[in-house]
């Protein structure tokens, strides 16, 4: 994978682990009080920064009262993919952080944020992103982890034109528990949001989605569409979905819409009818409900890094399935 | 190879099949027409193997053996297949994929090596043009977005790859055009060899211009009325259920 990696051990930049190249000339680095990258105008970053918060038990630690600030600003006609990878097996630190991202006119940001934190504890994430005219910010959210995670995001169409995809993807087990909860708010006319959030929930496991996009007075011609489907594989396991729009405008198209259940009996007949085990049917399935979030990441080594995590993941759970 | 006697079986406590007989051998094609609501999907499901259907009363022997308490991945590894009425629409899952998993479980039951995705892109690439596929076909998700037509030529696909030794095609007709039915009747009568048999259910007499069938039966009220070959068909076209009405 071509990237710029930053990896903070307990919220701390580890220089060792990191690996950055020459990033492009007048683009601003700060790394001492978390991170900040301010892109001047008209700058493309070929290649992805990929910024991993690594917990570990024997590692120093950043206070935990201090929380772990990401500040991105994206200039004028800039490109950037931006990884946010969460991982470790110890106590998570830093438990809380917030990532903002400034969006310039014609800016186009790809944000992708991975949480696996293989211990029990809550982390929270709060996600500010604002967008100027004709920007475009494709986030996706891959939440995996053992733990309670909460995700708060907020979007801020603050121009005409903009360009605002969220897709997520909750896979939990055991007593693991994720909220994302989302704020869309279309202030300019001619923008365009689009959410499509998806869990995977074994054992006793629980996920919510509870989202509102606000179309306020002056967004004539916003088009929005909310979209949460939830696959339970355990009688136990529990999905909360919450679509709401509140729409302040006649000219707006949106639609919003849920959908929680068990797999399909007919999609498993149906595969297995073809000589799949019912194992292997079900493993296709769930693959197959998560792929179609995973399966547009335009960049390969993530997503195939992705797309194996994912399989690994549902083959546990497939397996706890009576 | 096929032999059904005395077949009862009803889902949701209602009895659809009452007392079905038919007797398939090797190289046959038979034809089975009846009105809406004889059992004609009925049939084709409980030798799949679906779980919704409750066999009460009779035996299905396929090869000299009692399939019924056999899963439906068992029946279809051992060489049964159903082409569905109305396929299912897999989304996420890649149709290339999915035919391959398939391939390699019929491949692992016979002790033969899996293939990889190379080897049997040559394997599918030859089938596909049987039923006159794009090849972008493949690398859709399973029967997502596909015309009526579409889904039912990727069941003949699926059929051509796996290769069954028994084939029952549920309405695979029902919806096509002219086009489409010819091509899907080519992938019938490409597929058909002396050691292999199929069972077409049929509303209409025009799949049977293009699929001769050896043996034509009339389904009404879960059994079977009338047999006969191919002119009874073209009887039915002609006068209809009237024709077996009252028997």
């Amino acid at each position: 994978m071509k990237e710029n990696k930053f990896v903070f051990v307990n919220g701390l930049l580890n220089s060792k682990l990191s690996g950055v190249g020459q990033l492009p000339h007048g683009v601003q680095l700060h790394t001492q009080k978390g991170f900040e990258l301010i892109i001047p105008d008209k700058v493309i970053l070929e290649e992805m920064i990929h910024l991993f918060l690594l917990a570990d038990a024997n590692a120093a630690r950043k206070a935990d009262g201090e929380g772990f600030a990401i500040k991105i600003s994206a200039g004028v006609s800039t490109r950037l993919n931006f990884v946010l990878h969460k991982t470790g097996a110890a106590e998570f630190c830093p438990q809380k952080m917030t990532v903002d991202i400034h969006l310039s006119e014609n800016a186009c940001v790809d944000y992708y944020q991975i949480e696996e934190v293989g211990v029990k504890g809550k982390f929270e994430t709060i996600n500010q992103f604002h967008l100027k005219k004709h920007a475009s910010l494709d986030y996706l959210v891959f939440a995996a982890s053992d733990g309670a995670s909460n995700n708060r995001t907020t979007v801020d169409f603050d121009q005409e034109h903009g360009f605002f995809s969220a897709k997520g993807l909750t896979m939990l087990s055991g007593q693991a528990k994720a909220n994302h909860w989302l704020t869309v708010n279309h202030r300019a006319g001619h923008c365009i949001s689009r959410q499509y959030f998806k869990s995977v929930l074994a054992e006793h496991s629980h996920a919510s989605f509870e989202s509102l996009v606000h179309v306020y007075p002056a967004a004539s011609k916003s088009d929005s569409q909310q979209l949460n489907r939830n696959l339970l594989l355990s009688d136990n396991a529990q999905a909360r979905s919450k679509p709401e729009l509140q729409i302040d405008n006649d000219d707006v198209a949106a639609s919003h819409g849920s959908a929680s259940g068990q797999l399909d009996d007919n999609e498993l007949f149906y595969l297995q009818s073809r000589g799949l085990s019912k194992e292997s049917a079900r493993l296709v399935l769930v693959d197959g409900f998560a792929e179609e979030i995973v399966g547009n990441v335009s960049e390969k080594d993530l997503k195939s890094y992705l797309e194996a995590k994912i399989h690994d993941g549902i083959q546990a759970m497939v397996g706890s399935i009576q | 190879m096929l032999s059904i006697k005395n077949l009862h079986v009803e889902i949701n406590e209602k009895k659809i099949l009452k007392g079905f007989d038919l007797e398939v051998k090797p190289g046959e094609v038979h034809a089975i027409m009846g009105p809406n609501g004889s059992g004609k999907s009925t049939l084709s499901k409980v030798l799949a193997g679906d779980p919704h259907y409750q066999v009460t009363q009779g035996e299905i022997l396929f090869q000299g053996k009692n399939i019924l308490p056999l899963s439906p991945e068992a029946r279809a590894l051992s060489g049964i297949f159903m082409a569905f009425q109305y396929p299912v629409e897999i989304p996420g899952v890649n149709n290339a994929s999915f035919l391959r998993m398939a391939y390699n479980a019929k491949r692992k039951h016979e002790d033969k090596p899996e293939v990889d995705p190379l080897e049997f892109d040559e394997i599918v690439r030859e089938k596909i043009k049987i039923v006159e596929m794009k090849e972008d076909f493949l690398n859709r998700s399973v029967n997502q977005g596909f015309s009526g037509g579409e889904k039912k030529r990727n069941e003949i696909l699926q059929m051509a790859v796996l290769e069954p030794k028994f084939a029952v095609l549920d309405e695979t007709d029902s919806g096509l055009d002219i086009d489409a039915l010819r091509i899907v009747a080519k992938g019938v009568n490409s597929l058909k060899r002396p050691d292999n048999a199929f069972i077409l259910i049929t509303h209409y007499q025009r799949l049977l211009d293009y699929v001769v069938p050896d043996f034509v039966h009339i389904l009404s009220e879960g059994k079977i009325v009338r047999s006969g070959d191919k002119r009874l068909a073209m009887e039915l076209e002609k006068k209809g259920y009237e024709l077996v009405e009252g028997k």
